[in-house]
């Protein structure tokens, strides 16, 4: 890892939960023909058990599929269970929901349907990547690392920002609970020695110019050292001003600006800004 | 040894009949008889040692009338044939039509120890005529990106004495890249190893193929590339021998299109080759990079 981050200032609190063990890491759990199968389906069903066993699930999915019209309860059953290990979570719990109707009866019925409820109630998971490869992840103001990164964040609107030694890009996305969001980014090519970045919540974009000096919002440009005090856009847009020092050198100046918490107010919005010092390699 | 079949041939003969009303049982089905014919003349087969006329006789009992006890009898009988993919499926036939079996357990653990069994493998080139045959000899042949041979071992003939000349390997059960690398050229085979048997693999290449690196994977779904540009294009380097700066390099990978960490490597310029295999460890899952195992290697040979 080439690059050195100093946090200057500390943020708010990051919102990734601590990873449990996700449902496809759960052991394979196969049941036995429960119903009475025909030969030549009994053949299919040993076929997909020797596949799932000698590690080839997709191939198991497929010649359990191929018994699904009989709708015996451990065909379901055990293409659900495959089809979790694999991360179908969608397929998994309609199988498990399958095999619950296809017998009520069911004395793992507790246990099935405290499966479908974890994986239902599973946590949001964000895979942050790229193209630059030499490019840092900022998730929500706070540097995740290099690239390529893995958050669980909260449910909500979210803010990445990914920057590479001549590259920047700015991206938000929502989370939901039980999905799993694919943030890729393409290599924009920009330069420059500050990053204004700012979260979803401030629906403002553009740039403005206070005594003589132009900002960008979520972008990447070229400032002189020293200390900048500024409204975002304008007097209207911001109730106070942020500030931030860009320090002399080769060292790039991110800073994330946030609305206070519990602060929005309708015709101004009250900012705080936290800064980090990003050291580049040459 | 199950005889489950003649035993309830046996009772169904016998008639408990009350003095005051007929209460008889009917006949055996023309298919269990039949079935049951057969089974005892498996029986007899086996004790007899005759392993070939059990095993068809019991497949032939299994096939009028399909019964858990023939099943295991098919499958104990492919295992002493020393057939273990073929016992595996009939032992797992036999769990299916029997779920609560009473020695389950120890039929699992059975099937764990028969999957598990060291198949051999006699890797073999082309005739010297052949454009695409490689001098083994020469070369390194990997295995899933484990050198097995290293340029100098002379090969040997085969041990059931066929005119070719190759290695004979003892290796777990599975589907591996094979893979061999010459002073002079680069080939790619898929080996498939079964349980407790005996396959012949070979490989091939073309005359030449120039380039200090190799990249390999058994995973398809990986792309290894130098750039974005390649990245857009899909143009992966995987299975490829190829021409890079000497040097300390880097190449990209991608898992179904999620970024994975780059690879590195150091690329060699006195005519060794800077090898590397890419291994996914976990099978299936996909909204991500899964993890990797990487194994490298530095192939080196004489100026």
């Amino acid at each position: 890892m080439k690059w050195i981050v100093a946090c200057v200032l500390a943020g708010t609190t990051f919102a990734a939960a601590a990873p449990d063990v996700p449902p496809y890491q759960w052991p394979a759990k196969r049941k036995p023909p429960i119903e009475k199968y025909s030969v030549e389906a009994l053949t299919k069903f040993v076929d997909a058990v020797i596949a799932d066993k000698a590690g080839s699930p997709y191939d198991a999915a497929s010649h359990y599929r191929s018994l699904l019209d009989d709708g015996h309860a451990s065909t379901l059953y055990n293409l659900a269970d495959v089809s979790r290990r694999v991360e179908h979570y969608p397929q998994a719990v309609e199988f498990y929901k399958k095999y619950l109707a296809a017998l009520p009866d069911a004395p793992d019925r507790k246990d099935v349907e405290r499966i479908i409820e974890l994986i239902e109630k599973r946590p949001s998971v964000a895979v942050i990547d790229g193209e630059d490869p030499d490019a840092v992840i900022f998730f929500d103001g706070k540097l995740l690392g290099s690239s390529p990164a893995i958050v669980m964040p909260s449910p909500g609107r979210h803010t990445v920002d990914r920057i590479g030694p001549t590259s920047y890009v700015h991206k938000s996305f929502s989370a939901f609970l039980a999905h799993t969001e694919h943030v890729a980014m393409r290599y924009e090519e920009a330069e420059g020695n500050v990053i204004l970045s700012a979260s979803p919540t401030m629906n403002l974009v553009g740039t403005w110019e206070d005594g003589g000096t132009k900002f960008q919002l979520r972008a990447r440009f070229t400032l002189a050292p020293g200390r900048y005090e500024t409204f975002v856009k304008s007097a209207t847009d911001a109730c106070n001003k942020i500030a931030f020092d860009v320090p002399a050198g080769d060292d790039l100046t991110y800073v994330y600006i946030d609305v206070k918490p519990g602060e929005d107010k309708r015709f101004c919005k009250p900012l705080i800004a936290t800064r980090q010092t990003v050291r580049l390699p040459r | 040894m199950r005889i489950a079949i003649v035993l309830v041939l046996a009772l169904a003969a016998v008639a408990a009949a009350k003095p005051s009303t007929a209460k008889r049982k009917t006949a055996p089905d023309k298919f269990v008889k039949a079935a049951g014919e057969a089974f005892g003349a498996a029986y007899t087969a086996d004790q007899n040692g005759d392993l070939p006329t059990a095993l068809g006789l019991y497949q032939k009992a299994f096939a009028i009338s399909p019964h858990p006890s023939t099943a295991y009898n098919i499958a104990d009988i492919q295992r002493r044939l020393g057939r273990l993919t073929d016992a595996i499926r009939s032992f797992e036939i036999y769990l299916a039509l029997s779920p609560d079996a009473a020695d389950r357990k120890g039929v699992e653990a059975l099937l764990d120890q028969l999957a598990t069994t060291p198949g051999s493998v006699f890797v073999m080139s082309g005739s010297p005529s052949d454009p695409k045959s490689i001098d083994l000899k020469t070369a390194y042949l990997l295995f899933d990106g484990k050198i097995l041979v290293k340029p100098g071992t002379s090969p040997t003939t085969a041990v059931d004495g066929g005119p070719n000349l190759g290695f004979e390997l003892d290796l777990p059960p599975g589907r591996y890249v094979m893979e061999a690398v010459t002073p002079l050229t680069y080939g790619m085979s898929t080996c498939i190893v079964r349980p407790g048997e005996r396959r012949v693999c070979s490989i091939g290449a073309p005359p030449r193929t120039d380039g200090a690196v190799v990249i390999s994977s058994d995973d398809r779904q990986l792309l290894v590339v130098a750039d974005r540009t390649e990245q857009r294009q899909a143009s992966s380097r995987v299975h490829k021998r190829f021409e890079h700066p000497p040097g300390r390099s880097r190449l990209l990978i991608r898992d179904h299109g999620f970024e994975c960490a780059p690879l590195t490597f150091e690329v060699p310029k006195n005519g060794d080759v800077a090898y590397a295999f890419v291994r996914v460890v976990e099978p299936g899952s996909r909204p991500r990079c899964r993890t990797l195992d990487i194994t490298k290697h530095r192939l080196r040979f004489d100026p």
